[in-house]
């Protein structure tokens, strides 16, 4: 239940700094994308259910601001933690390169499925707007998110600074 | 922790589908519940979100906010400044005009908020506290005939003046007793009156009264001056020009006449 409160009160200090500080950090147009970040660590943390329990929340929360489309970001949000969650155990996942290029990995993913279902499935359309718009901002979110990470070890891990066991 | 890092057993895989199901569900709903989901979740879950960011927040340009708020506030200071000149000067016109309604009629006033024109000429829009107003109403300004309601709409009144084709005044010259219809002229930008006796007296200057006989204006209510007077071709009748009593361009505040 720790797991669930810290990773929904995180959540919300997320939204509050994406309302507030992350458009400012922005390089080209290009953001961080925080929230995905978030739902990956609570997934390599919580495992299957707690990725896909903070995904949906997050989706969910996401989708508000695309009402049209509600229900896509929870779905993506959703398996985004549940993949995080099932590499947990197969991956070194107290190595911040590791979960660096998880970040990179899921959010690619993420964004390709996105683009896929905002053009309606044009793949030519959706490759383009992908390419434009995702590589840049998953590495930007993997840097952003591994500081993130390595300052606030509490956090993401829930131990006294022990980080991922 | 440690408990969690093993291979997704029965249990996660039971909750995503449980999670999938209920994302698909709301994607496959059609946009009207998704738009009832969206704000049933944005007011459930996001509102110490907005209330922290509503007072907490700081605009992406604060510069650019701070000069649109010392515009604002500049803009609001003006705008305080013209209405007590305008309470000042409407108090000033009250008591120029003795405004206390007589036994028979009274007048109502009302701002002009708006000139628009129909497809025969020019409708004003007033606003202000009417509730007698009623279609085929007279309104008056202080020199005179105005026009008379065509329409009213909560504080909206709407006026149809004398610059307007549709209006028609059965009016009356003083010195020859001649009534007549008043149309206006949108060329000359006049109104004018024809059919009156060669041998009527009739001056330039001199001032046209409502007749009364279209029972839509009460008698002897200013409608204009006689700007000219000419011979009609057939040398049997004259052609006057009236320029309206009151300078609909200018007018910032009409009157309902109120019987």
């Amino acid at each position: 239940m720790r797991f669930y409160l810290r990773y929904v009160a995180a959540t919300f200090g997320v939204l509050l700094l994406e309302g507030t500080i992350v458009r400012r950090v922005a390089i080209a147009g290009v953001r961080p994308d925080l929230l995905l970040a978030l739902v990956v660590y609570a997934g390599l943390a919580g495992g299957g259910r707690g990725g896909v329990a903070i995904g949906l929340l997050i989706g969910l929360l996401r989708d508000c601001a695309d009402p049209e489309r509600f229900g896509l970001e929870a779905l993506l949000m959703s398996l985004v933690g549940f993949a995080a969650g099932s590499t947990s155990p197969v991956v070194n996942r107290t190595h911040p390169l590791v979960q660096a290029l998880l970040i990179v990995f899921l959010l690619l993913g993420h964004d390709l499925a996105r683009a896929l279902a905002v053009t309606s499935f044009a793949p030519a359309e959706a490759l383009g707007l992908w390419l434009r718009a995702s590589p840049p901002a998953a590495l930007y979110t993997a840097i952003i998110a591994s500081l993130a990470a390595a300052l606030l070890p509490h956090l993401w891990a829930g131990g006294r600074g022990r980080g991922f066991s | 922790m440690r408990r969690r890092a093993e291979r997704p057993g029965l249990t996660d895989w039971l909750i995503l589908a449980g999670a999938v199901g209920l994302a698909v569900v709301f994607l496959l709903s059609d946009v009207s519940s998704r738009m009832d989901a969206a704000r049933t979740v944005r007011g459930t879950f996001l509102w110490p979100f907005r209330w922290v960011l509503a007072y907490g927040g700081c605009p992406p340009d604060a510069w650019a906010e701070v000069e649109r708020l010392r515009l604002a506030l500049a803009r609001r200071s003006l705008d305080r400044a013209r209405l007590a000149e305008a309470e000042r000067e409407l108090t000033r016109l009250y008591d120029l005009l003795e405004f206390t309604a007589s036994s028979s009629w009274s007048l109502s006033p009302l701002l002009v908020v708006e000139r628009v024109s129909d497809r025969f000429g020019e409708v004003i829009v007033l606003s202000g506290d009417s509730p007698e107003a009623h279609p085929r109403q007279a309104v008056l300004g202080m020199e005179g005939l105005a026009g008379y309601v065509i329409q009213t709409r909560g504080r909206e009144v709407l006026v149809r003046t004398l610059r307007n084709g549709a209006v028609q005044i059965s009016a009356r010259v003083p010195d020859s007793r001649h009534v007549g219809m008043l149309r206006w002229r949108p060329r000359e930008r006049l109104l004018a009156m024809e059919g009156i006796p060669i041998q009527g007296v009739v001056a330039v200057d001199d001032t046209v009264f409502t007749s009364g006989d279209g029972r839509l204006y009460r008698e002897g209510l200013p409608v204009g001056y006689v700007t000219s007077v000419r011979d009609d071709s057939t040398a049997l009748v004259k052609v006057i020009r009236v320029r309206p009593a009151v300078d609909l361009d200018r007018a910032e505040e009409l009157f309902l006449y109120v019987e």
